[in-house]
């Protein structure tokens, strides 16, 4: 009966489930502790958020949560599309013939998008390592 | 003085009309009718052409969900002394209307057949009953009770989206029922039928299907509680 998804990310429901509570409880630590940051730092200059994202650890912690970032919006996302552009809905508008291809090339823009912004944090994070 | 009340009634029969439309009836009450699928019944006598479906009309058989005043709910149950003036019924959202307030549940049975809804236990029974403890027993409480009226499920904007691959409240209740139930010996192949993204996940928690319940359950708890168990098992 199980109705999996090749386009999921997880290999079961329970699984993206997971990777979506794991990575929103990173995110939420994380801005909490970024909050923390901006309130405990005496002078807020460009050269103290240079000095903070330039040492090792925390440019593991940035890469961290880029990745559940991306994990969290890919699941997040798919579902979205998942609900809505399905063909019973599409229909609506005239679209129920293309809801599925339709759907497949959202995720694939959807996908490029998300990789893009991975790759492209991991540039940004690592820049003179 | 008089209790005149308005009814706004959807009518669709797809025979005859290109589309559907609200029509308006006036009835007086006379003081006997207690409920507002009372008041219906009148109506039909009025207009042999309203159809609607109805049974035990005391809240056990579930045939006459329907949606009154923009929430679902049980026409046996809802009282007239708790209804406004005007009364506007529909038939449950989310389902095709087969007419009038009648709709095709073919989809909502199809979630509840893939639950298996009966014990499934190959030990050969002994000489009586296969027994519970009153503990175990308990744990289905809160359960059982569903009568399948669908007013949940036809609640549930993910039902409406995906009743092909959700379950839906009612069937995420039963399969539950089942899980918890301790003569039961096929609980890791009930998981494993419901460890996809939607079966039991499309669930977003918006407890709608509690809202409306006319049996007073809980499907989301229900729901949460099978992905403890899917957790439990998984991690």
């Amino acid at each position: 009966m199980g109705m999996n998804s090749a386009t999921t990310l997880g290999r079961s429901g329970t699984h993206d489930w997971i990777i979506q509570r794991v990575s929103a409880v990173i995110l939420g630590i994380y801005f909490i502790g970024l909050m923390g940051w901006f309130v405990c730092t005496p002078v807020l200059d460009h050269a103290a958020w240079a000095a903070l994202n330039a040492c090792t650890a925390m440019r593991i912690v940035n890469t961290l949560v880029v990745l559940s970032l991306v994990a969290h919006a890919w699941v997040g996302v798919w579902s979205i599309l998942t609900d809505y552009v399905t063909p019973a809905r599409m229909r609506n508008v005239g679209l129920g013939d293309y809801a599925t291809g339709l759907r497949f090339l959202l995720e694939v823009v959807v996908f490029l998008w998300l990789f893009g912004s991975l790759a492209w944090g991991a540039v940004i994070i690592w820049a003179g390592a | 003085m008089a209790d005149v009340r308005t009814f706004e009634i959807y009518r669709y029969d797809p025979d005859k009309d290109a589309a559907p439309y609200m029509q308006t009836y006036t009835l007086e009450l006379d003081g006997s009718e207690r409920m507002l699928l009372d008041a219906l019944i009148k109506l039909k006598k009025q207009d042999e052409t309203l159809s609607f479906r109805r049974s035990c009309r005391e809240g056990i058989c579930g045939s006459d969900g329907m949606n009154i005043n923009g929430k679902n709910g049980l026409a046996c149950l809802a009282s007239l002394d708790e209804l406004p003036k005007k009364i506007v019924v529909r038939p449950l959202p989310g389902l095709p209307v087969i007419r009038d307030l009648v709709v095709d549940m073919t989809m909502f049975y199809r979630q509840y057949e893939k639950v298996k809804p009966f014990l499934i236990n190959n030990t050969p029974p002994p000489p009586t009953e296969r027994r519970q403890s009153p503990e175990d027993r308990e744990k289905i409480d809160g359960l059982y009770e569903c009568i399948l009226c669908a007013c949940c499920s036809t609640s549930c904007p993910s039902f409406w989206w995906n009743p092909d691959k959700f379950l839906g409240p009612a069937a995420s209740i039963q399969a539950y029922r089942f899980l918890v139930d301790s003569r039961d010996e096929a609980t890791a192949e009930r998981l494993a039928n419901l460890d996809d993204p939607f079966s039991v996940f499309r669930c977003h928690g918006i407890m709608n299907c509690v809202n409306v319940c006319p049996k007073g359950l809980n499907p989301t708890r229900a729901i949460g509680h099978i992905r403890n168990m899917l957790l439990s098992k998984g991690v």
